[in-house]
C-alpha cells in the first residue's frame, strides 16, 4: 500500500509540474528554435522502483516543438528515475550534470555515440533550465 | 591534420597553460588550429581562452559536431557543455567505458578542420590517456614537467608508456624553472637530453595565469618546433 501511495504521489507531482511548465515551455520561441537546431528526438523513459511510470517523446514535428506521451521512434532515449526528473523540472538539479554523474542514462539509436546526442541536447536543456528558474 | 598531445605524469605542472598557448602561437603563425581540452574531470583551458558563446551545431551531412571557435581556435571542452559557473559538482561519475565513449566522440565525431589539433590531456588518468594514444597513432607529444625529482620520475614513467605506442616526442617543456632549486636542474636536463627532444624552459610568470600569450619567446619557440615536425 505504501508503495502504491508513494508511486501515486510522485506521479501526481509530476503531472502538476508538467502542467505548469508545459504551456510555458512549448510556446517559448527560444526553446522552439533551439529544439529545431538540436535536430533530434528524445524518448524519455521515467521509472520508479516498481517500473516505468511515464514514456514521453520530445522533438520537432512540422516545425513545432512537441512533447507527447507514449513511445515513438526517436534518435535517442533518456532514462531516469522519476525523482530525478522532478528535481530537474523544479530546477534543483541540472540535466547535464545528471547525465555526467550517471543518474540519467542516454542511449543512441542512430549510430552516433550517446555523448553526441547529449552534447546537442545540452544547449536545449540549458535554456530550459534558465526558463524554469 | 597532425595531433599534438600535451602530457605530463602528474597534475599541476602547467599542461593547460602550455597547451592553450601552443594552440594560440600556432594560430599566430597562420595555421588552422584546434584545441581539445580532454581533461574531462577538471577542464581548465576556458580560464585562459574564454568560452565560446555560440550554441553547439552539427554538420548533418557528415554527422559531426562543429567545434565552436574562440580567439580563432576551434575549441571543445566539457566546460563548454556545462559552464563552470553553472556546474555544482566536479568531474564525472561514469563507468570507464562511458568516459572512453566521450573521448572517442570528441576525437572522431567532431569536425576538426585544422592543421594541428592540440590536445590538453588529463593528469595521470591512464584510461583517457591510453585511449588517446590508441586512437591517435603517429601523434606528437609535448611533455610538460617541473624541474624536480617527483616530476622527473613521473615523466620517465609516461615516456615508458608512450614508447609502447606509435608516437613521437617533439619537445619537453620544463615549466616554472625559477621556482625550484637549481640543484635539480642537471638531472632533469640530462634525462631530457637522452630523450633527444627540444627542451624549452618556461619561467613562472603570474601573467600566464590569465589569457594566452603567444608572443612570449618560449611559446613561439615551442610552436616552431611543432610546426617543423615532419611525420
Amino acid at each position: 500500500m505504501a508503495q502504491v501511495v508513494a508511486r501515486g504521489v510522485r506521479y501526481l507531482r509530476l503531472l502538476s509540474v508538467l502542467h505548469k511548465l508545459g504551456k510555458k515551455a512549448l510556446e517559448d520561441p527560444e526553446l522552439r528554435e533551439l529544439a529545431k537546431r538540436v535536430n533530434r528526438s528524445m524518448q524519455l523513459v521515467v521509472y520508479d522502483e516498481q517500473g516505468v511510470v511515464v514514456n514521453a517523446w520530445i522533438g520537432v514535428e512540422n516545425g513545432e516543438l512537441v512533447v507527447k506521451q507514449g513511445t515513438y521512434p526517436a534518435t535517442n532515449t533518456a532514462r531516469m528515475h522519476i525523482d530525478v526528473l522532478l528535481d530537474i523540472l523544479e530546477g534543483k538539479i541540472d540535466f547535464r550534470e545528471a547525465v555526467l554523474h550517471g543518474v540519467v542514462e542516454i542511449e543512441s539509436h542512430d549510430g552516433v555515440p550517446w555523448f553526441y546526442h547529449f552534447a546537442l541536447w545540452s544547449t536545449f536543456f540549458n535554456k530550459l533550465r534558465e526558463k524554469l528558474l | 591534420m597532425k595531433h599534438v598531445l600535451v602530457m605530463s605524469g602528474k597534475g599541476g605542472v602547467g599542461k593547460t597553460t602550455i597547451a592553450a598557448n601552443l594552440a594560440a602561437a600556432l594560430k599566430e603563425m597562420g595555421y588552422k588550429v584546434g584545441l581539445l581540452d580532454a581533461d574531462l574531470y577538471g577542464p581548465a583551458s576556458h580560464h585562459l581562452l574564454g568560452l565560446p558563446q555560440e550554441p553547439l551545431q552539427e554538420d548533418v551531412n557528415e554527422r559531426k559536431l562543429i567545434p565552436p571557435v574562440i580567439r580563432g581556435v576551434q575549441y571543445f571542452s566539457m566546460s563548454y557543455v556545462v559552464p563552470a559557473e553553472e556546474a555544482k559538482a566536479i568531474g564525472l561519475n561514469l563507468p570507464a567505458e562511458k568516459v572512453r565513449d566521450i573521448i572517442v566522440t570528441l576525437v572522431k565525431n567532431v569536425k576538426w578542420v585544422a592543421d594541428y589539433l592540440v590536445i590538453d590531456t588529463p593528469p595521470g588518468s591512464l584510461d583517457i590517456n591510453l585511449k588517446l594514444l590508441e586512437l591517435l597513432p603517429r601523434s606528437g607529444i609535448v611533455y610538460v614537467m617541473e624541474p624536480h625529482p617527483m616530476s622527473l620520475e613521473n615523466i620517465k614513467r609516461l615516456v615508458n608508456v608512450a614508447g609502447l605506442y606509435d608516437v613521437v616526442g617533439l619537445a619537453a617543456v620544463v615549466n616554472k624553472v625559477n621556482l625550484f632549486p637549481a640543484k635539480f636542474r642537471s638531472a632533469v636536463l640530462d634525462y631530457l637530453e637522452r630523450l633527444r627532444v627540444e627542451v624549452i624552459e618556461v619561467p613562472w610568470d603570474e601573467e600566464l595565469i590569465e589569457g594566452v600569450h603567444p608572443e612570449k619567446l618560449f611559446f613561439r619557440r615551442l610552436a616552431e618546433v611543432v610546426a617543423s615536425w615532419r611525420r
